[in-house]
């Protein structure tokens, strides 16, 4: 069951935290440029990210449902028959990451605070200079926002490695199941943290679900510790520019 | 040249926006189905789960019973007609309203039934009265505000001493402090369940709320990024006009950090209004729940009643919805700020 839960955890971990980065990375450039209704729309990404946990899972279990659920009536509708989503061993993580993209406003509007703050001298030097859109994007854009998407990176480990109260609701009785099947349909849901609840709090073995916990510390501490390692090689920080400003304020 | 650079351009910008257009409408329908099942009859759960929109079926009545009216194509003509009774292979017996005797074997169509607009307002209070929902309300409230105040009160004093005061190992005690976001929930919660439980808080409120007078790192954190951005002048002055450490806290850096201020007590809100692993844990008896934990077990002992669980699930997003509308500037200001103060 243990090797199940890491299984599991690293399944999710390894489709959301990606998929999190580059649509919420994605999104803010989009809506950084001159559109039509620009602040309608960020309202509209940021909207579901101010509601987390019971009430989001209960509406997306309700979507989920294979048949008599909105998501494969709209796929019928062109023609696709639908997988069984959250009944689905094979489907039931992607069903999670597809919730959990639903909030991806949340690191999108992160992103674009980081976007605004770029200086527009840069690229007007570049364009000077002959670079194209493609290249000021490359050359200016990703580089300026490498501190924020270290930081997204770091906060989106800790949490899609913490993943809970979504399959807790989901899996739990009045979830898909209606009986209940903690983890399920066949552990395929069962994610570490789950399994830490259920150890610690269901089975009452608190030595061993302190040291699930503490493993999973370690991990995380470890790969952040590795991340911050090679932050150097391309996290670009604008020089010390902001411990200057702080300093000049402290005189 | 520039002709076509614009019309590219155009091109692009159209391609945007149907892009967005594609994937807000991915991030509304949840809600509005959220809405609209919660405005739905029963009747209409059971006949058309996925509707949006609350409809009823018409009926009319016909020999004293009420029937449902269906349209029917009758010598070409559409017509609208009560089912009297269900016959085998997809056949139905008609009758015209008013013309009883009228009675016509005709083809039966689900899709051909005749709705209106059925607004069903009566499910918020059935789902406020089938749960506790005010005692769950109050107990929200009581976390979330008493918990706030205390987070405000601490966190303000600690970054304020972690800002504005020299000591020995003041730069070792801030990064173990950041440390602590490090740690997985977990690794505290167990510790942290054991000793509340051989204090007896278990199954009371306390455990939710008084960890928020002891500070939390997040916030100090962001605090302490804002008090370091106050010109040291500023004290000086206050220093010069007799006001003490305390009386500077309040009435030089507090004021000045109200943008900040309001940023944190936003994030306590949404952190504490929607969390659920805490309270799941510390709290067993019925009447001390959150809503949040209140919420999950009222689907999982109703969860047929999808109206009624999402009328619940509406009124306990509300607030932090409304509380987003009213703070939209606060929420990218609260994050930015520190880039964007001078």
């Amino acid at each position: 069951m243990f090797h199940q839960s890491l299984k599991v955890t690293f399944y999710y971990a390894g489709l959301a935290l990606p998929l999190t980065l580059i649509i919420g990375f994605s999104l803010a450039v989009l809506l950084n440029q001159d559109i039509m209704g620009q602040k309608i729309w960020r309202t509209i990404y940021f909207f579901p990210s101010v509601i987390a946990g019971v009430a989001v899972a209960l509406v997306w279990l309700r979507l989920f449902d294979p048949n008599i659920g909105l998501i494969n009536k709209i796929l019928g509708f062109f023609g696709i028959n639908g997988p069984k989503w959250l009944l689905d061993p094979d489907w039931a993580i992607p069903s999670f990451v597809m919730m959990s993209l639903w909030g991806v406003g949340r690191s999108m509007i992160i992103y674009l605070a980081s976007l605004q703050s770029i200086p527009t001298s840069l690229y007007e030097a570049a364009e000077i200079d002959g670079a194209n859109v493609i290249q000021r994007f490359f050359n200016i854009t990703i580089p300026m926002m490498t501190p924020v998407i270290f930081y997204n990176l770091i906060l989106g480990l800790i949490s899609t490695f913490q993943l809970f109260t979504e399959v807790y609701v989901v899996t739990g009785t009045g979830g898909i199941n209606k009986a209940g099947s903690l983890g399920g349909p066949a552990r395929s849901t069962m994610v570490y943290n789950l399994y830490l609840y259920l150890t610690a709090f269901r089975y009452f073995d608190m030595g061993t679900a302190s040291a699930m916990a503490w493993l999973l510390f370690i991990f995380i501490l470890v790969i952040t510790v590795i991340l911050f390692k090679t932050s150097k090689y391309w996290v670009f920080y604008q020089g010390q520019l902001g411990n200057q400003e702080n300093k000049k304020n402290g005189k | 040249m520039e002709n076509k650079r614009k019309s590219g351009n155009l091109f692009t910008k159209t391609l945007a926006i149907l892009l967005l257009a594609a994937g807000s409408s991915a991030i509304i329908i949840p809600f509005i189905y959220m809405v609209g099942t919660s405005l739905k009859s029963v009747d209409q759960i059971r006949r058309d789960p996925i509707g949006l929109i609350p409809m009823s079926v018409t009926k009319v009545d016909i020999d004293g019973k009420e029937k449902p009216l269906y349209k029917v194509s009758i010598d070409g003509k559409i017509v609208e007609w009560a089912l009297i009774k269900k016959q085998p292979d997809q056949m139905g017996l008609f009758a015209a309203p008013g013309d009883e005797d009228d009675i016509r074997l005709l083809p039966l169509n689900n899709d051909n039934i005749v709705e209106y607009l059925d607004v069903h307002w009566e499910n918020y209070p059935l789902a406020l009265t089938t749960v506790p929902f005010f005692k769950y309300l109050a107990n929200t409230l009581l976390v979330t505000f008493i918990g706030m105040a205390g987070m405000l009160f601490s966190c303000s004093l600690v970054a304020y001493g972690l800002s504005r005061f020299k000591a020995r190992g003041l730069n070792i005690l801030f990064l173990v402090l950041l440390s602590t976001i490090m740690l997985p929930r977990q690794v505290t919660l167990i510790p942290l369940y054991v000793f509340f439980q051989r204090i007896g808080w278990v199954d009371t409120l306390l455990p939710l709320i008084v960890p928020q007078f002891f500070a939390n790192a997040y916030n100090v954190f962001l605090l302490r990024q804002f008090f370091m951005t106050i010109p040291l002048a500023m004290d000086d002055a206050g220093k010069i006009d007799g006001a003490n450490s305390l009386q500077r806290l309040w009435y030089i850096i507090l004021p000045q950090s109200r943008h900040a201020l309001v940023a944190v007590s936003i994030f306590h809100f949404l952190y504490a209004w929607n969390d659920f692993y805490e309270p799941l844990i510390f709290l067993h008896t019925r009447t001390k729940w959150t809503m949040a934990v209140g919420l999950q077990t009222f689907n999982a002992m109703y969860s047929v009643n999808t109206h009624l669980i999402m009328a619940a699930s509406l009124m306990m997003v509300l607030p932090t919805l409304i509380l987003f509308f009213l703070s939209q500037k606060v929420f990218t200001q609260g994050i930015v700020m520190s880039g964007v103060k001078e």
